[in-house]
């Protein structure tokens, strides 16, 4: 219980560093919140590969929102929260999907299969769902394969800007191809 | 996504210099100044009453009652849009105040009706009050969404349910000062019963305010 709360502090500390821009901190901070949000998330959830998505939802919610942190607050309850929320999000959205998710479980996989590849309508119908921007990126990063890097900087966003754009299109495209299943 | 260890570098990279939000209590003295000074415009746009209650004493207690109402809902918006601060449940308080509103119009109605009689109690016309109210929360709700959105909102619904409150309260205000009919009934069906549909409605279409927040 001790250790709990003498890493919590610690954490929040780490927190402080990365608000004022203190990089390598940031990426110890980052790594063993990987840890703990693997332990909190293998509590809820059997599949592995859901666990490893979530943990890297959660690192993209911290990361966008590691302002809302105010220095002196428990930062356990503050990371936990948006760990739980982001639970909460993946349990409905695979309330949504039904059981079939699991038949589609990775859109990359799904995109490589033979009878996915030849059904290029679907796709083409999945695709013209999705906002331009994400279309953009999505079209960039999978469909001509360059890397996040190149196409930040062709855009003029953000790294961080394009994963987490490109995640938002490939959850929708998922949802979408499941539905039209 | 594959590998979380690039993830961990890309934000890495990414990490600029942040400034922390201000603590709740901090924004609701700032932000509840600014609506009240809405609240204040907007009463000169739409025009003082003329007519002064008798027991003006009773109807000042409404104001402060509504005034509580407002801070507290936007107290608990700015808690809301900070992670972990769900514990606490604070929409709790802005519901006390509404439950409060009530029980101090039912207690109103009950004296009045007991001591002067129906005709105090049931003058009911005065609808423009619930469209002046529904006009005049759009920019305070507006802009307590619009800055929760940029913490992270925990709570949607009741994170909706706070904001829409907050607006409606503070827009009450204003509409207390400039509504002639001083009667229980009108304050109940016209100020209260409004705000109230408007907060419920907030918390029910809070997915829409919030969607892209997180």
């Amino acid at each position: 219980m001790v250790d709990e709360a003498d890493r919590e502090t610690r954490w929040a500390e780490m927190m402080i560093a990365a608000q004022k821009g203190d990089s390598a901190v940031y990426g110890e901070l980052l790594q063993e919140l990987t840890a703990a949000l693997r332990g909190y998330y293998r509590r809820r959830l059997s599949s592995q590969s859901e666990l490893e998505d979530l943990v890297q939802e959660t690192l993209m919610s911290l990361h966008r929102g590691r302002h809302t942190y105010i220095p002196g607050r428990p930062f356990g309850a503050w990371l936990y929260s948006i760990a739980r929320n982001r639970l909460v999000d993946h349990l409905r959205a695979s309330k949504r999907r039904g059981s079939d998710h699991a038949q589609v479980d990775d859109l990359v996989d799904f995109l490589e299969a033979p009878e996915a590849m030849a059904d290029t309508s679907r796709l083409r119908d999945a695709l013209a769902i999705l906002p331009e921007k994400q279309r953009t990126i999505f079209g960039l990063l999978q469909i001509q394969g360059l890397p996040i890097r190149s196409v930040a900087a062709q855009l003029g966003l953000s790294e961080s800007d394009v994963k987490v754009t490109a995640h938002r299109a490939q959850k929708a495209l998922r949802a979408k191809l499941l539905a039209t299943e | 996504m594959n590998n979380t260890s690039d993830l961990i570098g890309s934000l890495v990279n990414d990490l600029k210099p942040v400034k922390p939000v201000s603590p709740p209590a901090r924004s609701t003295l700032l932000w509840g100044t600014g609506c009240v000074a809405f609240s204040l415009v907007s009463l000169y746009a739409i025009g003082l009453s003329e007519r002064v209650p008798s027991d003006i004493t009773y109807w000042l207690g409404e104001t402060v009652l509504i005034l509580g109402l407002a801070f507290s809902a936007l107290w608990a918006s700015f808690s809301l849009s900070i992670p972990g601060s769900e514990v606490f449940r604070p929409w709790r308080i802005p519901a006390l105040f509404f439950v409060a509103w009530f029980a101090y119009l039912a207690f109103g109605f009950a004296y009045n009706f007991h001591t002067h009689g129906a005709s105090s109690v049931g003058q009911v016309e005065g609808s423009e009050c619930a469209i002046i109210l529904g006009s005049l929360l759009v920019f305070p709700a507006m802009a307590v969404i619009g800055l929760m959105r940029k913490g992270f909102t925990s709570v949607r619904s009741w994170a909706g349910f706070a904001a829409i409150t907050a607006g409606a309260a503070f827009a009450t205000i204003a509409v207390e000062f400039h509504c002639p009919t001083h009667t229980i009934v009108h304050h109940v069906a016209y100020h209260l019963a409004p705000a109230a549909v408007f907060a419920v409605a907030g918390y029910f279409l809070a997915n829409k305010f919030f969607s892209s927040a997180r």
